[in-house]
């Protein structure tokens, strides 16, 4: 074996396992917000496997209210309800009353906590007042006589106790405490929307079982529904056919797609086995039509609204193989949702694409979009009032505003409309150049016209499409933007402008401790640290002295370090200690490190040798540390010009402490 | 090392509709094939998982809306790594500044590796200067050549091989316990 081969299998040996199962739905959530705009926040996907983890666990846990039951025992309480788990099966629930008590009977095809086998929950429950209900204690039983098992979390009996529900006479639904809707079996409520439907084509667990063994034997009836390509996640769910048949024979679409304009959906594999895609919202298309609004949108375009000039009825839909799994098992719609309207405008936000009837917005005309950029661009060239089209407080931060680099004027614009209007809510993205000293200086920049939530016209920049280090260049050049760094809850900040760059690694960054690298080299340094502590005898870190003049006196004193004498100087109009600090010749190794360290701080604060550090020392003006030390570490040979680098940095620094 | 993989992917000339969208499945294949490695090379560069994964994730959401003009790059998976890495410096900028970097400390303090790092190999890989370790991470942990590295960070070959023959040369040390 190379030593090659022995580097890359050991670093890969010790590589972090990677969850691909929910980084593709993410990925497909994130690209439809970003198709409607730059801002969105990917959840970190810890967080979504425990939501998700969580709501499995509780997936029996229901709530309803209503007409106080004990007055009124026949009241909109009993009957039957519905409801689709997170693992895409539905759940049944019977309500019915015996003498002064309410019994409830829940049944679910597809239970995660019995390995996938259906289950049954019993209990009886009491009145809360007039609109809860809850159900001290129900008891749970898989139905092939196995013992139900919580894959994670607190033991099953912990999040079913005192089960509660909640009722809307204004919709007729029942609401858990997570959030799950329960909807009336063959209700006639004053508002049936969201209607929440079970399988197809099978419509029960035993259905499916018989189709999976008629399928198995070659009938043409079935065998459709298996899909060996979407159980490899080699298809998207918009392109499988019991999609296609659903929302063709099931619901009656001729034409239709995924509401973004795309296919949609993934499979993945639950922690239970089961395979299943994931919940895609699908919008049907008027037949044959052009979208009048977006007639050239490569999205869009061809999928007119069906209701009236904006809305698409629309569907939610999850597909699952809810009995044999992998390659040869049945697809099956597990549930549909048909998604309602809402009273509120679409935004740029994920809940908009997926939890409510989807509608496209007018697109701006190019004279309304041109008409905003042209006056943001005259109030450029005028020197005021720019920032008043910026969408975001933000975005004033936009570089260049009003002169180049030279701090030249602007005297002429340009724009050019690169993309849009985008389906469904006409963002349009466009390429701005400002000219300076006679054309010699072109200033070009990438800035969106959108509709922000009340409707009125707003310039973003940089437009979505464009990484922000390149969304300004000057003659061709990426313009560096300072940025304002905050620390210490932001009662420190400070400005850092291109070649220094924040550090890329984990173990330099704290909420006390900030580190900068200067053209991406790990040498040249800037490191930003609260509270600092000596490195004792033994790599030992010492206590964190109680101010900068205590601190300097210790790393004068320690063996291993050859500290300057500190001088006074002025930090942000601070006193503080300024000192230089080497290894010693023969300093010792702090094992967990590889250096000598100068404070506590790891690699970031340890100096190889060659290495100076310059150390600025400050009594902290706030409550939340004590003292505040900047240290700029470089190479001896490349330690002054390092340092001059780093000086509009240190100038910058402020302190906003009372 | 399928170190032509992406290229493969970029080069599927059969499933291109000329001025048309193409499929996204191209991107899902090209997500199953390279998404792991990408997440698991930028984790050990910079020692944080959940970073990692939201830059990466973050990459492939804008390919996907841009897939009709990506797709017809020579090679897509350059240009997702390379968005990737420059997500994750802007990730790290953002995290240091307003409100919600200040909010985001509590989570970033939960992922940041442990001091004392498992292998002398980690070890190394931390000390290293960061372009020397992209460069040995995007090298031996994502199986790219030099030229795809040069590509992804945007750097001319020889300085990748400059970088990757330094980096070598520490990992090696600490592999053979002579560092």
């Amino acid at each position: 074996m190379t030593i090659d081969e022995r580097i890359a299998a050991e670093l890969r040996r010790r590589s972090p396992q990677v969850d691909e199962h929910l980084a593709w739905d993410r990925i497909q959530s994130a690209a439809a917000k970003r198709r409607r705009g730059r801002a969105f926040r990917l959840v970190p996907i810890s967080v979504a496997a425990l939501g998700s983890a969580l709501m499995g666990l509780i997936l029996f846990s229901s709530f309803f209210s209503g007409p106080d039951l004990a007055s009124d025992p026949g009241s909109s309480f009993l009957g039957t309800w519905v409801n689709s788990d997170t693992d895409g099966s539905i759940q049944t629930m019977t309500i019915g009353s015996q003498d002064d008590a309410v019994e409830i009977t829940v049944h679910d095809v597809f239970s995660s906590v019995c390995s996938g086998a259906p289950s049954t929950m019993t209990g009886t429950g009491r009145l809360e007042g007039k609109r809860g209900l809850v159900i001290p204690a129900p008891v749970l039983t898989c139905d092939d006589g196995s013992q139900p098992v919580a894959m994670s979390g607190p033991p099953l009996e912990d999040p079913l106790r005192n089960l509660t529900f909640t009722h809307d006479p204004g919709t007729d639904t029942l609401t858990d405490n997570i959030g799950a809707i329960w909807v009336r079996v063959g209700g006639n409520g004053p508002n049936p929307e969201p209607t929440v439907s079970g399988m197809w084509p099978q419509s029960s667990l035993e259905e499916v079982r018989e189709a999976q063994r008629l399928a198995d034997a070659g009938d043409p009836g079935y065998t459709w529904q298996v899909d060996p390509e979407l159980a490899a996640w080699a298809k998207e769910a918009g392109d499988a056919e019991i999609v296609t048949r659903f929302l063709r024979d099931e619901l009656g679409w001729e034409e239709f797609q995924w509401s973004v304009g795309g296919h949609g959906g993934s499979s993945e594999e639950t922690s239970a086995g089961l395979m299943w895609a994931t919940e895609s919202v699908f919008i049907r298309c008027a037949p044959g039509l052009t979208n009048p609004l977006y007639p050239d949108d490569p999205a869009g375009g061809n999928c007119a609204p069906t209701i009236d000039e904006y809305r698409y009825e629309t569907v939610s839909l999850r597909i699952a193989q809810l009995g044999l799994q992998g390659p040869s098992g049945l697809w099956v719609v597990s549930r549909w949702v048909m998604l309602p309207p809402s009273d509120e405008p679409m935004t740029h936000g994920e809940e908009s694409f997926s939890q409510r009837q989807i509608e496209q917005m007018t697109p701006p005309s190019d004279a309304e979009a041109t008409a905003l950029l042209e006056a943001f661009l005259q109030a450029r060239i005028d020197g005021e009032g720019a920032q008043e089209f910026l969408s975001h407080p933000a975005d004033g931060e936009i570089p260049l505003l009003f002169a180049t680099t030279t701090g030249a004027s602007y005297e002429t614009s340009e724009i050019e409309l690169l993309a849009g209007p985008v389906w469904p809510l006409g963002d349009m993205e466009f390429e701005v150049r400002l000219f300076a000293e006679g054309g010699e200086t072109v200033v070009v920049q990438f800035i969106e016209v959108r509709r922000d939530d009340t409707g009125r016209l707003v310039l973003v920049y940089p437009s979505g499409s464009v990484p922000w280090q390149t969304a300004t260049t000057e003659n061709g050049m990426t313009v560096a933007m300072a940025e304002l760094y905050e620390f210490l809850d932001g009662e420190v900040t400070f400005e850092v402008a291109q070649p220094w760059d924040g550090s890329f690694a984990g173990w330099e960054e704290s909420p006390t401790m900030t580190t900068l690298h200067l053209d991406g080299t790990h040498e040249e340094r800037l490191v930003v640290l609260a509270d600092p502590r000596p490195i004792e005898t033994g790599c030992v870190h010492g206590p964190a002295p109680g101010d900068a003049e205590a601190l300097a006196r210790s790393l004068m004193s320690d063996p291993d370090l050859e500290a300057a004498e500190a001088v006074a100087v002025h930090i942000a109009g601070i006193e503080a200690l300024q000192m230089d600090v080497m290894a010693a010749t023969r300093a010792n190794l702090c094992e967990d490190v590889g250096v000598p360290e100068v404070v506590a701080g790891g690699t970031a604060t340890g100096l190889e040798p060659g290495q100076r550090m310059r150390l600025y020392l400050i009594d902290y003006p706030g409550g939340s540390a004590q003292v505040l030390a900047i240290a700029i570490i470089a190479p001896e040979d490349r330690f002054e010009s390092v340092i001059e680098a780093a000086t509009p940095i240190v100038e910058s620094f402020e302190f906003h402490t009372d | 090392m399928a170190r032509d993989d992406a290229n493969e992917i970029g080069d599927r000339g059969d499933e291109r509709e000329e001025g048309l969208l193409l499929t996204p499945a191209t991107l899902e294949a090209l997500f199953r094939q390279s998404y792991r490695s990408i997440v698991q090379a930028l984790a050990l560069a910079g020692g944080d998982l959940a970073a990692a994964e939201d830059a990466t994730q973050e990459a492939f959401a804008q390919a996907w809306v841009s897939w009709g003009r990506i797709s017809r790059y020579d090679n897509p998976g350059a240009w997702v790594r390379r968005v990737a890495i420059n997500k994750l410096h802007n990730a790290h900028r953002s995290r240091l500044r307003g409100e919600a970097a200040v909010q985001r400390m509590t989570y970033e303090v939960a992922s940041v590796p442990p001091a004392e790092p498992e292998s002398d190999l980690v070890l190394g890989l931390q000390r290293l200067p960061y372009k020397q370790r992209l460069c040995a991470v995007l090298y031996y942990v994502d199986g790219l050549s030099t030229a795809e590295v040069a590509q992804a960070m945007a750097i001319s070959q020889g300085s990748v091989s400059q970088h990757l023959n330094r980096a070598r040369t520490a990992l090696r040390a600490h592999l053979e316990g002579t560092a």
